[in-house]
């Protein structure tokens, strides 16, 4: 009996220091994300005290935290400032910061579920780069969207004019108009185009088709139900920088949901915005820089 | 005898491939194994092969007939080189139509083209080449069910066969040209491909000339001659093509840059190594070769080696498409995984019913017009 209530207060003690615990979590975690939303500034960020409690030792500043501003919000200002100007005096860009990709391909996840993309279409897949050998090894995290490039490979050879860049960058595909030659796919040297077969989840695990495989997708603006022969199924797909998101003035998916803040998105026509300060960085490099198509995706190395 | 197990295989083809398309058009592109990063597979490999025999037919035969003044040798076999030629243009047709994602959206790179595409100028020579093609057979007809009328009807013929050669050449050099832009793939960008593709284009049409001239003009009164002509000819021309792919090949292997490299070796040694070596080398070049220098005027032997260098050329194409797109994959293959997302490649079962298709359409277009339209002349029928 006393060894059972001793039990029963040691189990309440410990069930009081985990709800304590949880409750300390979650609050930072909501102070973290939501307080500079509201507060509209990011306070300086210090290092929990070591468990032997010596000082406080700073996180060390990083590019953006320099402006005293939270990355979301003021890419959020730089898509406003972007959206009052015309078209064609926009240049849409994303910088990837491979020195903070952790590889959790939550942009990956959250593009799939952005665009309700199916089996076998990738808009942006996270390369893994393992070099050295053992015990001398390093590993990075190459997230590979379409690169839209200013001068891509893809559109001129379409026989039919169903891709091309827009004025502001991005570069699109008609759906109605592309008739599925795959010459684009073959094309991209980036491999950032992929080929929608018309495979469904639900078919693949042999049942009916999910409801969430029958929602439209926003890309485009244009709400597309994928259904059995007609369009996109049969056409080639690729990132398109969430053009419906930025339209309204949201960020991309990607660039919302990377959690390691690794993925900036922006106008690199405006010398104030967040992704033309990075750009303007030493360690900045392009992929494949040599073949002359000038990708408008940027990486921090 | 031969006639009428030619029918049979037809047959059998067609039944085999019927299926196939009722399949392809049921399910779409689901049982097919090219995707995302191996974008082209068989039926594209099969298009490039089948145009190589429609254009090299008619440029070896235009050439050898209106250029080198073999009127008089060759006249007996100009409406089968005609026909043979739209027996290979009308499979290859349907097999790229049944690639694309879209079939029936095929008009708009005749309607509304974007001719910074060599797709699209693919597409508009090889209208303009059937309409040409289409012509020159009704010309032929005409002029075997009217002998009288058959001299003014081979001066158009002649002009004709002239203003179509220039939209021959450029048809199989603008489908060269279509892999020959792709930077994307080291292999096949630049200027060699397109040229290699009028090469081999040549080689498969000095093959089949040599083939039906030897198959359907034995009561021709210059038929031995002519024969050990064609023969030299096909041994020449192959002899070129194998030297100049050599070339290639030393030129592609010996700097040992990846890229290019590893494509061409994974080509010539990777899974596909016995198409290359067993059925195209040793039986495409080589034992033509040896036929062709032992018995340059044995029919027979011109005849199988004829048929050895058209048959046996068949598998280049795959092994000069497929294996390119797989190099360099990897990362991606291992990035994100899912049907459609792999980079190896073998054709399904599905992919191979409609080449068959193919094969039997080119044969039914071939034996039927034969039997029912005066391709020939009469007294040689």
């Amino acid at each position: 009996m006393t060894q059972a209530t001793k039990s029963a207060t040691s189990a309440d003690k410990l069930e009081v220091s985990r709800r304590d615990f949880l409750g300390m979590f979650a609050s930072g975690i909501f102070a973290g994300l939501v307080a500079p939303a509201i507060l509209g500034e990011v306070t300086p960020v210090h290092a929990a005290p070591s468990a032997q409690g010596g000082d406080i030792v700073p996180v060390v500043d990083l590019p953006e935290a320099a402006e005293g501003e939270h990355p979301v919000k003021r890419m959020m200002q730089d898509l406003q400032r972007a959206l009052e100007k015309p078209m064609d005096q926009r240049k849409w860009g994303m910088v990837i910061d491979l020195r903070k990709c952790t590889g959790c391909n939550g942009c990956a996840v959250s593009c799939i579920q952005e665009n309700k993309l199916p089996p076998g279409v990738v808009y942006r897949p996270v390369l893994t780069e393992t070099t050295g050998t053992y015990p001398n090894i390093a590993r990075r995290f190459v997230p590979r969207p379409c690169m839209h490039c200013e001068q891509p490979s893809c559109t001129p050879v379409c026989p039919v004019n169903a891709t091309w860049k827009r004025s502001d960058g991005i570069v699109i595909v008609d759906y109605d108009m592309c008739i599925g030659c795959r010459a684009c796919i073959t094309a991209c040297p980036y491999n950032a185009r992929s080929f929608d077969a018309g495979r469904f989840y639900g078919d693949e695990e042999g049942g009916e088709r999910q409801a969430y495989e029958l929602i439209p997708s926003p890309e485009y603006k244009e709400d597309r139900i994928r259904t059995d022969g007609s369009s996109p199924i049969g056409n080639a797909r690729k990132c398109h920088f969430c053009i419906h998101r930025i339209e309204r003035g949201e960020l991309p998916a990607c660039t919302l949901s990377c959690m390691g803040r690794a993925t900036y998105f922006g106008d690199l026509n405006d010398p104030q915005s967040l992704v033309s300060e990075l750009i303007g960085k030493p360690n900045v490099m392009k992929i494949k820089e040599e073949l002359g198509t000038k990708p408008q995706v940027f990486y921090l190395v | 005898m031969f006639k009428k197990a030619s029918y049979a295989l037809t047959a059998l083809a067609l039944i085999v491939g019927l299926w196939g398309l009722y399949l392809r058009m049921t399910t779409g592109h689901l049982d097919v194994n090219y995707g995302t990063y191996v974008v082209w597979g068989l039926w594209v490999a099969a298009y490039v092969y089948l145009v190589w025999l429609e254009v090299g037919t008619l440029l070896v035969f235009t050439s050898l007939n209106y250029v080198f003044g073999w009127n008089k040798a060759l006249a007996s076999i100009k409406g089968l080189v005609y026909l043979t030629a739209l027996a290979a243009l009308t499979p290859a047709l349907l097999l790229i139509a049944l690639d694309l994602g879209h079939p029936f959206r095929f008009w708009r790179a005749i309607l509304t083209p974007n001719f910074g595409s060599p797709m699209a100028w693919m597409v508009w020579f090889h209208v303009i080449y059937l309409v040409f093609l289409v012509a020159k057979l009704v010309l032929v007809m005409q002029a075997n069910r009217n002998p009288a009328k058959a001299e003014g009807i081979n001066k158009t013929l002649k002009t004709l066969a002239y203003i179509s050669l220039p939209f021959g050449v450029a048809l199989i050099i603008t489908v060269g040209s279509i892999f020959g832009v792709v930077s994307a793939h080291p292999l096949w960008q630049g200027s060699v491909l397109p040229l290699y593709f009028l090469i081999y284009s040549l080689v498969a049409g000095s093959g089949l000339v040599t083939l039906l001239y030897t198959s359907f003009a034995s009561a021709e009164p210059l038929f031995a001659e002519t024969t050990e002509k064609l023969g030299a000819l096909t041994k020449g021309l192959l002899a070129f093509g194998a030297v100049a792919v050599g070339i290639l090949g030393l030129v592609t292997l010996y700097p040992n840059v990846p890229a290019q490299a590893e494509s061409a070796r994974s080509a010539i040694f990777g899974s596909t190594w016995w198409v290359f070596w067993v059925l195209h080398f040793g039986l495409g070049v080589v034992l033509p070769l040896v036929l062709l220098i032992v018995a340059p005027k044995a029919k027979n032997a011109i005849l199988a080696a004829s048929a050895l260098v058209v048959t046996m050329l068949a598998g280049i194409p795959y092994i000069l498409i497929v294996p390119a797109q797989s190099f360099g994959m990897t990362a991606f293959t291992n990035a994100f995984t899912g049907e459609g997302l792999t980079a190896n490649y073998t054709p399904t079962s599905l992919e191979w019913q409609v080449v068959v298709l193919g094969l039997g359409v080119g044969l039914a277009v071939f034996l039927l017009a034969l039997q029912f339209l005066p391709v020939r002349a009469k007294e040689i029928r």
